[in-house]
């Protein structure tokens, strides 16, 4: 999710989207940065995003990742989902009124 | 769908990755150089916060991949090349397996067709036999012309009933008649085909219509192998008209290829209407209410009440089954009432309250089942029996080949395959051998069916089963095929699963030859190899018994020296006057045979054709039914004598006995101690009906008793009569000759045929391979049981040898050890032997005992073979014994030679 919202944004290659993600949640999620991978991978076969090579501005060659249009629908879907889930638990947690 | 796309892009997909995660790796070592690291440094962090590369680029793979088709197709590859490599293992399981799943599913097959034999008709399970009162003199369920007529249309909406009769021989020639050829003809009702179902495969089927012949021919029906058999297939049979004992018939229609009959066992060629009966001379079997009951048997059979002689079928609809007895036994009123007419006092009421009961056409026994359900159900706990130990053997194979594959394993599993994968690949293998087996097991049993036919068939012709492979064939195999596969795969891999990887890596783990844990269960596997193995030989040895001990059983006549000459006078058209006036001239004729000693008519010749019938005693009216019953033959003159019959008493017949003379019968000596008792049976009086009728004959001799339906029952009461006083259509000529009766048999058929060319002889061959007929489950039985015996002998003879040898090699060390010790060649082999021994004894013991358990239940089919039979038992051990020394000493021998300084060294 956080991967295709990443995306979203503005397209990026692996190692792009590891500091990306780094420096959002401010040093809270730390990733695994290999276990990105096998995670692009499957979004890619499923087509939530397509793959391209370019030349970065470091003129690196790098394979960047832009989003489909199924996979804004994707994202949109989870992140709808996500947030009634983080809603129901709020409602479970606040105190009652009195 | 995009994976077609993407499997033909997945080599330039993987490259990708590959490439990606390369540059990541490179980017991120530059940045952390760029913070300060050491170019060393850098790469050691940056991999280390990558993670395993090798891994997530196999993970980032993975999901373009169905991981587990991927995994089976490579296990499938890797299998094929490890059996390939091990030729003689994958053989002798392939092998293994065939044998013992191909000759289960023979069996399975032929009970099936035995004891649920098919009928290939729509909703066949709406067929129904009909069954109300037995018929007084046969109990058969037999039923007159009229009474069908009524039964039909009692209630045509619940029940539509048809009728046929039992099958005949007759005899078919050209519409000239010539090309005379037997054939077996069965009638039935115009509604038969209709009640069935059946559509015609050409032609149509009887109609209504065909009660009456149309240009003098009536309708008949050809049965498609015999179509294809007598006819060669000739699609221009429609319409063409034959003759069936002189009667022209015409054929309307051929069956559908697997239609078979009705009658499981007994498939007729040609069906015919009951209504043509009197002109096709259709005349056996049938029953009647007996004297004065009126039924003529001259005339024909259709109208006349008091003649039993049409089974009758239902097809009843849907659910009215409850139903449809009521219907049918209130149409059947006025025949139970003429029953009870002839029927004695106490029993009239019973016989008023019969009703019908339904039995399940597809289902019902036919003449097969009362024969062969025990022997075949025999037939299938031994080959059951020879899986099992088949199954062992699997087991041990599989067993010493996935030990002696440890290190393989070790291997793969420190290279991270998980246990589940392991045992993924040893399945794969297996179930590749099992596939091909059973595909070996199905040919193997297809080919066999008819072999077991064969021999399962008294006289030339085959029994006409449908062994047609259905559903349950399949799924019976299948589930072997399994059970082989968890014998095969599961418990010997369930040892791997368990093993200890570090124990294994450290090299070949010697084992004690003395003492293993894992010994126990292969010993006991063994043991039970032993004991299913010595169960079938007592088995077929007693089988073997029983059939030595019939063909010596003492029939009561001289059985090696009378030759029999079977004729069909009546289906070829010839006149009774005709016959009379033939016979003594045909006995004349042989009687100066050289070879011939003497010759004498019958009315049917030996073994198992003789009616029954009721004998009054004049004077003793208080007899009852069971007493009266005895077997009828109708003899020439000098017949005992010719057979070697004993005279007890008095005398036989002689042409002193004549048509005008007083009208004699003579009595064997079981019918006179039933009758008389110990009075004496000379000059009494007895007839066939109750008084007046029970003085029509004098009994003037009384002869030994003579096995007459076949070697196994007791010598029955029979009742004869000359044929010059009673004549009847000569059945056979029964001949003493001087030696092998075969011999002449040629001679007598040209004396005969000289006669008359055109003599109807059915057959010349000697009485002893008549009887020999009587004893077709006999001779299946030994066959089939030696068979399974000699198989049994041999698996377990292998499994022995094979786990001895693998144990010696495994003990290789230990037992060079013991050699250095000390210990002679002797001491070596008295080892190996030694355990050989305990196995063969723990497995001796319960398999007698088992024997002896079994002997008893199948007491029916033995003979002069007491259930615990010492002598079967103590042979059967002695062989088995024999083979297993024998299977044993060869890997003792290779022990006891074995170098203690080579065994040594390969430690």
């Amino acid at each position: 999710m956080m991967v295709l919202q990443s995306v979203r944004r503005q397209p990026m290659h692996g190692y792009a989207l590891v500091q990306h993600i780094k420096q959002r949640s401010n040093e809270l999620l730390q990733v695994e940065e290999g276990s990105l991978y096998p995670a692009l991978q499957r979004m890619l076969k499923d087509g939530l995003l397509k793959a391209e090579w370019q030349l970065s501005s470091t003129n690196r060659r790098v394979r960047t990742y832009k989003i489909t249009p199924a996979g804004i629908k994707h994202l949109e879907r989870e992140v709808s989902r996500f947030e009634r889930m983080l809603e129901g638990i709020n409602l479970v947690l606040t105190p009652a009124e009195s | 769908m995009r994976w077609p796309g993407q499997l033909f892009s997945r080599r330039r997909i993987y490259g990708d990755l590959t490439e990606e995660i390369r540059l990541h790796l490179e980017e991120k070592v530059e940045a952390l150089i760029a913070d300060g690291m050491s170019r060393e440094d850098a790469e050691h962090a940056a991999r280390r916060e990558f993670g395993n590369a090798a891994v997530i680029e196999e993970r980032g793979r993975e999901a373009w991949q169905w991981p587990l088709l991927e995994s089976l197709w490579a296990d499938t590859k890797f299998a094929l090349r490890q059996l390939a490599k091990a030729p003689g293992f994958s053989v002798t399981v392939i092998v293994t397996i065939a044998l013992g799943v191909g000759a289960n599913a023979a069996i399975f097959n032929l009970m099936r067709a035995v004891v649920f034999p098919s009928l290939p008709v729509p909703q066949s399970g709406q067929l129904f036999l009909l069954r109300s009162i037995s018929t007084p003199n046969d109990a058969a369920w037999l039923y007159s012309g009229p009474a069908f007529d009524r039964l039909r249309a009692a209630a045509p909406d619940i029940a539509q009933v048809a009728a046929h009769t039992s099958i005949a021989q007759c005899h078919l020639t050209e519409r000239n008649g010539e090309n005379p050829e037997r054939a077996r003809m069965q009638l039935v009702s115009e509604n038969f085909f209709s009640t069935l179902r059946l559509t015609p495969m050409s032609g149509r089927f009887l109609l209504d219509g065909d009660a009456l012949p149309v240009g003098g021919a009536w309708a008949a029906v050809l049965r498609y192998g015999y179509w294809r058999q007598h006819f060669a297939a000739d699609p221009s049979v429609i319409g063409r008209t034959v003759a069936i004992n002189g009667t022209p018939v015409t054929i309307v229609g051929i069956t559908p290829e697997r239609f078979l009959g009705v009658m499981p066992g007994e498939v007729p060629d040609f069906w015919l209407p009951i209504e043509a009966q009197k002109s096709v001379r259709y005349a056996v079997p049938f029953d009647s209410l007996g004297y004065g009951s009126g039924g003529d048997l001259n005339a024909p059979y259709r109208h006349q009440e008091p003649l039993f002689w049409l089974s009758l079928i239902a097809r009843v609809a849907p659910r009215k089954e409850a139903v449809a007895p009521s219907a049918l036994t209130h149409a059947f009123q006025p025949d139970l009432a003429l029953y009870a007419r002839f029927t004695s006092e106490d029993r009239r009421s019973a016989v008023l309250a019969s009703t019908f009961t339904l039995h399940p056409l597809a289902s019902s026994e036919g003449t097969m089942f009362g024969q062969y359900a025990r022997p075949l159900i025999v037939l299938m706990a031994m080959v059951a029996a020879v899986l099992l130990i088949a199954c062992v053997n699997l087991a041990n194979l599989q067993s010493t080949r996935l030990l002696s594959r440890q290190r393989e394993f070790v291997m793969r599993s420190s290279l991270g395959a998980s246990r589940a994968r392991i045992l993924q690949q040893i399945l794969v293998e297996s179930s590749i051998l099992t596939v091909i087996g059973g595909v070996l097991a199905l040919l193997l049993a297809v080919v066999s069916g008819p072999i077991l036919l064969r021999w399962a068939s008294q006289g030339p012709e085959v029994i006409p089963l449908d062994l047609h492979f259905g559903a349950e064939v399949y799924t019976f195999v299948f589930a072997l095929l399994m059970l082989a596969i968890f014998a095969f795969a599961f418990l010997p891999a369930g040892r791997i699963v368990r093993m200890d990887l570090v124990v294994a890596l450290r090299g070949h783990a010697s084992q004690s030859i003395a003492q293993s844990t894992r010994r126990t269960l292969s010993d006991i596997l063994l043991s039970l190899q032993v004991a299913l193995s010595l169960l079938l030989l007592v088995l077929a040895s007693m089988f073997m018994r029983t059939l030595v001990n019939l063909n010596h059983v003492d029939t009561g006549f001289d059985r090696q020296h009378i030759l029999v000459a079977r004729f069909a006078f009546r289906s070829a058209g010839y006149k009774a006057e005709k016959v009379q006036a033939l016979a003594p001239q045909m006995l004349e004729r042989l009687q100066t045979l050289p070879g011939v000693r003497s010759a004498a008519l019958d009315m049917c010749a030996l073994p198992g054709c003789l009616w029954n019938s009721v004998i009054h005693v004049a004077g003793h009216p208080e007899l009852s039914e069971g007493v009266m019953q005895a077997h009828q033959d109708n003899v020439g003159s000098g017949y005992f004598h010719t057979l070697g019959i004993s005279v007890l008493q008095g005398r036989e017949f002689d042409d002193g006995d004549r048509r005008k003379t007083q009208q004699v019968a003579v009595v064997n000596r079981a019918l006179a101690a039933k009758l008389f008792g110990s009075s004496d049976p000379i000059g009494q009086k007895v007839g066939f009906g109750p008084p007046p009728a029970d003085a029509q004959f004098v009994i003037v001799g009384v002869v030994g008793d003579v096995r007459v339906d076949d070697l196994r029952s007791p010598a029955p009461p029979v009742f004869y009569r000359p044929f010059a006083q009673d004549s009847i259509f000569v059945g056979g000529i029964e001949m003493r000759t001087e030696g092998d009766p075969l011999l002449i048999a040629n001679e007598v058929h040209r004396a005969l045929l000289a006669l008359d060319p055109r003599m109807p002889v059915t057959e010349i061959n000697s009485i002893t391979a008549d009887y020999d007929r009587t004893l077709t489950t006999e001779y299946l039985l030994v066959r089939l049981t030696s068979i399974f015996g000699g198989l049994a002998l041999a698996l377990a003879a292998i499994g022995l040898y094979g786990v001895l040898s693998f144990r010696v090699a495994r003990s290789t060390s230990e037992l060079g050890v013991r050699v250095a010790l000390g210990a002679t060649r002797t001491n070596i082999l008295q080892l190996v032997m030694g355990q050989a021994a305990v196995v063969f004894v723990l497995g001796a013991i319960p398999g007698a005992l088992f024997a002896a358990i079994i002997g008893r239940a199948i007491h029916g089919l033995l003979f002069g073979v007491s259930g615990m039979d010492w002598l079967s038992i103590f042979l059967s051990t002695g062989v088995l014994g024999m083979t297993g020394a024998v299977a044993a000493f060869l890997p003792a021998r290779r022990a006891a030679s074995i170098d203690p300084m080579r065994a040594l060294r390969t430690e």
